[in-house]
């Protein structure tokens, strides 16, 4: 007994104290999407004034908001090619067009012809879920296959939308379409 | 292990709980991580409570993962090292199979027939006794396992008989995870010895291999002392040298564009040094052996990307074999001996399909259905001189199933998951098996669910047929036990990783099938009993980038007879277990820690087993390439011990589990 009423307080304490090493583990699903939305806004090249450097990169929420402090946390404090990085909810369609990356959660209950509709043209990088936005309009669909998260691309749209997509994020994707 | 250290046991475990928040405060940074290395990471999610992939906190059910890495870190050596170490869950070992309780819930002598174990959605339990076995008489090398989901509660509704008090789908390995040949060898006490080859590789056309083959030879203890058999014509109760075990297993698979065919094979013979079933005490010559082979070929397809479309075509060949020298005279007559045989087989076919839609909205719709047919289940038992016999039965069955389930948002934030599998077998006819759950995620991160489900399992080819003229009676009109059951779960995810789960339920169990006498004096099995299980689960666990895994749990229940509400036979009334891994050396090394209390349980004489306390270690490591992998384990550090009841095939009243033990082991990848 002694042993255990030992052993239990020495590992924690050595628990805290060791360096971190990334192990692969087993993560929240958003807290992994957050991760890649912060990642796939790092490829895109936006046309016009929405690439301007100086101006901050606004990552949109459609729907009810899936990540709680995920995204906000992992953006803080970070920023890519030197711009800061805004996290916004949205509360209809009609102020998507500013996004710069729109992630349409399940919950929105768009379709995505109706989200291609209100933002063809607008330079928005719309991210959807398998269940409520896949087929068509979407640009980038997460997927879960087994217990990971792949993604495809959908380059018929992107150019539609005027983004122009890195070739290495293309070469991560799963599956590249062109509809 | 004395009663009063309990307390103090709780008190490790709590401060324990409290502690860990703030070893938390090393989260993982995600954003730090590139998109290649995002996409090796792994979501939290269950694939066997509604055979989709989905996320925890949706399913049906309370449910536990326990990964690869775990598997590693705490030197699992089979499945039931990995049950053991799940909440709620208890497994003992009779020193012939190991048998898992399960919300309070293991009767003496009848094998996991009540718990559904998949491999890769595959159903492992054999055809005659209907068990689900997970020892060295299981058919997979752990080494295999990619991650074991353990889904409480019944899941008749998707998956038919046995899904009972809960299901668990082993998902395994592929061939691309693999990417290589591993070569492991191990050696432990009781002169144990393993070795592990495995090929996996997924080929640039496509095409995906896996083969793997185990084999483990074990002397087992020695002498093994049991003082129901304290008689100078029995070794005065020691069994030299009659624990022995061996097993081989192999399993292959290749995977091109959606179709996948599996075959495998495994045998594991087993010398019980208990003296069950009557045999001799100390000859040496109680043998059972259990063999499984198995082949079947899947398909998948996304008809669309909403739908898709699974199929599979199976068959199963199970054997199971015992030589018992039977003794026929008492001491002081001078000793004879009766030598029995039993041959059994069970060779099964079926096939199952199965549609996955997921509607706009965030619905999901599941509908399939399964035909199986049990092509030959044989009973077969010869007796040599003096009383030469042979006894044998051999019959066919069939059934059909179809099931759908929903997943339906009926607010955004409130999910209804509703399902039904209507099941027809040639037996006992129909079975209608609903389950429904409200799961309420009222912020990110947290679900509570309430679930009533109805589950049922079907009489075994043992129950229903076995026929000895003279002592025991076949019942063909056996009809199924049923369970129905009311369970309240809640879960919350905190912040830096970790988990809470809490889960209370309430578990009526009908018609269970037990041993009965009729006039005569003859064995038959009925559907005589009831029981209620009730109690309530609280796990915390958590998980770390830094490489910090955490899980810690207790469970409360009373499972008693619907009659004489007296409380079952081995079913403890708290289980505390603990498990701790963390590096010690960079993310190199790890050090394991697993601590598992038990309370005493009841035995059939109506004696009290005492406490079981079971402390395992496990170092595990890895050299900076990665080639080599290393891990020394202790199990049962303290030398607890302790006991399971015996069953009515025992003279003994508890079995000895086993003390103090070790195993090195190594793995190398090529």
């Amino acid at each position: 007994m002694s042993i255990l009423r030992r052993v239990i307080p020495i590992a924690l304490i050595c628990g805290a104290s060791i360096t971190p090493a990334a192990e692969p583990r087993v993560f929240n699903e958003f807290e992994m999407k957050a991760a890649f939305l912060f990642n796939f806004a790092k490829f895109v090249e936006w046309p016009g004034e929405k690439g301007a450097q100086g101006t901050p990169i606004v990552l949109a929420i459609l729907g009810p908001n899936p990540f709680g402090v995920h995204l906000t946390n992992l953006v803080k404090g970070r920023r890519i090619n030197g711009r800061e990085i805004q996290v916004r909810q949205l509360d209809s369609l009609d102020s998507a067009r500013g996004a710069h990356v729109l992630f349409v959660t399940k919950g929105a209950r768009k379709t995505a012809e109706e989200v291609s509709a209100a933002l063809g043209g607008a330079g928005v990088l719309t991210v959807g879920e398998p269940t409520a936005f896949s087929e068509v309009g979407g640009i980038i669909t997460f997927h879960l296959e087994a217990d990971r998260l792949s993604f495809e691309i959908d380059m018929g749209e992107a150019e539609r939308a005027g983004l122009s997509i890195s070739a290495q994020l293309q070469k991560l994707a799963s599956a590249v379409r062109r509809r | 292990m004395r009663l009063r250290t309990i307390p103090a046991i709780a008190a490790a475990l709590v401060a324990a709980l409290l502690a860990a928040p703030a070893a938390a405060q090393v989260a993982p940074d995600l954003g730090e991580l590139s998109l290649d290395q995002l996409l090796t990471l792994r979501v939290d999610t269950v694939f066997g409570a509604s055979r989709y992939e989905q996320k925890l906190t949706r399913a049906p059910a309370s449910v536990t993962i326990v990964t690869r890495e775990e598997i590693r870190r705490y030197g699992y050596r089979t499945l039931a090292d990995v049950l053991r170490s799940v909440r709620g869950i208890y497994v003992g070992d009779d020193r012939n199979y190991s048998q898992i309780g399960v919300r309070g819930f293991a009767r003496p002598g009848d094998f996991n027939t009540r718990v559904l174990l998949l491999m890769d959605g595959h159903r492992l339990n054999e055809n005659i006794y209907s068990s689900a076995l997970i020892g060295r008489e299981g058919f997979l090398d752990v080494d295999l396992i990619e991650r074991v989901e353990v889904i409480r509660g019944p899941s008749s509704s998707i998956y038919g008989s046995s899904a009972f008090f809960g299901v668990i789908n082993v998902v395994t390995r592929q061939g691309g995870a693999v990417s290589g040949v591993e070569a492991s060898a191990s050696a432990g006490s009781f002169g144990s010895y393993e070795g592990r080859a495995t090929f996996g590789r997924k080929l640039a056309s496509g095409v995906e291999l896996l083969a793997s083959g185990t084999a483990y030879e074990s002397d087992g203890q020695r002498r093994l002392y049991y003082p129901e058999f304290d008689t100078p014509r029995t070794n005065n109760g020691v069994a030299v040298d009659s624990d022995g075990e061996s097993s081989r297993s192999f399993l292959g698979r290749v995977g091109y564009k959606g179709f996948t065919l599996t075959g495998g094979y495994s045998v594991r013979e087993k010398t019980v040094p208990t003296a069950a079933y009557g045999a001799v005490f100390n000859d040496g010559n109680l043998v059972t052996t259990n063999e499984k082979a198995l082949a079947e070929l899947s398909y998948f397809r996304a008809l669309s990307a909403r739908t898709r479309f699974t199929a599979r075509a199976y068959f199963d060949h199970d054997a199971y074999q015992a030589d018992v020298s039977r003794g026929l005279t008492r001491p002081p007559a001078p000793p004879m001996a009766l030598a029995v045989h039993v041959d059994n087989r069970g060779d099964t076919a079926g096939a199952e399909a199965q549609v996955t839609t997921e509607l706009s909205g965030g619905h999901t719709l599941v509908y399939g259905g399964e035909y199986r047919q049990d092509l030959l289940i044989r009973q077969k038992t010869t007796t040599g001189q003096p009383f030469p016999s042979l006894n044998q039965t051999e019959n066919e069955g069939r059934s059909i199933g179809l099931y759908t389930q929903g997943e339906v948002a009926l607010l955004p934030r409130l999910l209804l998951n509703a399902g039904a599998r209507y099941d027809h077998h040639d037996v006992f006819g129909s079975t209608l098996s609903p389950r429904i759950g409200l799961i309420w995620g009222p912020a990110p991160g947290t679900a509570l669910k309430a679930l009533y489900g109805r589950a049922y399992r079907a009489p075994n080819a043992y129950e229903l047929y076995l026929d000895a003229p003279g002592s025991r009676r076949a019942n063909p009109s056996l009809q199924p036990e049923t369970v129905d059951t009311y369970e309240l779960v809640a879960e919350q995810e905190l912040p830096a990783g970790l988990r809470v789960a809490a889960s209370a339920y309430v578990y009526d169990v009908d018609d269970l099938i037990s041993h009965t006498r009729d006039g005569a004096g003859i064995l038959m099995f009925e559907n005589v009993d009831s029981v209620r299980a009730r109690g309530f689960e609280l796990e915390l666990d958590g998980a770390w980038a830094w490489g910090f895994l955490f899980r810690a749990s207790w469970a409360i229940q009373r499972t008693e007879d619907g009659r004489t509400r007296a409380e079952l036979d081995n079913s403890p009334r708290h289980l505390f277990k603990l498990n701790a891994s963390l590096p010690v050396y960079r993310d190199l090394v790890h050090a394991g820690l697993e601590a598992q209390l038990g309370s005493g349980v009841e035995t059939r004489a109506g004696n009290q087993t005492s406490p079981s306390f079971l402390v395992n270690t496990t170092l595990r490591g890895k050299t900076p390439l990665r080639n080599l992998e290393w891990s020394v384990s202790l199990y049962n550090l303290l030398d607890d011990a302790y006991a399971q009841p015996g069953s009515t095939n025992h003279v003994q009243d508890e079995i000895p589990q086993d003390g103090r033990s070790f195993r090195v082991k190594a793995a190398y990848r090529f």
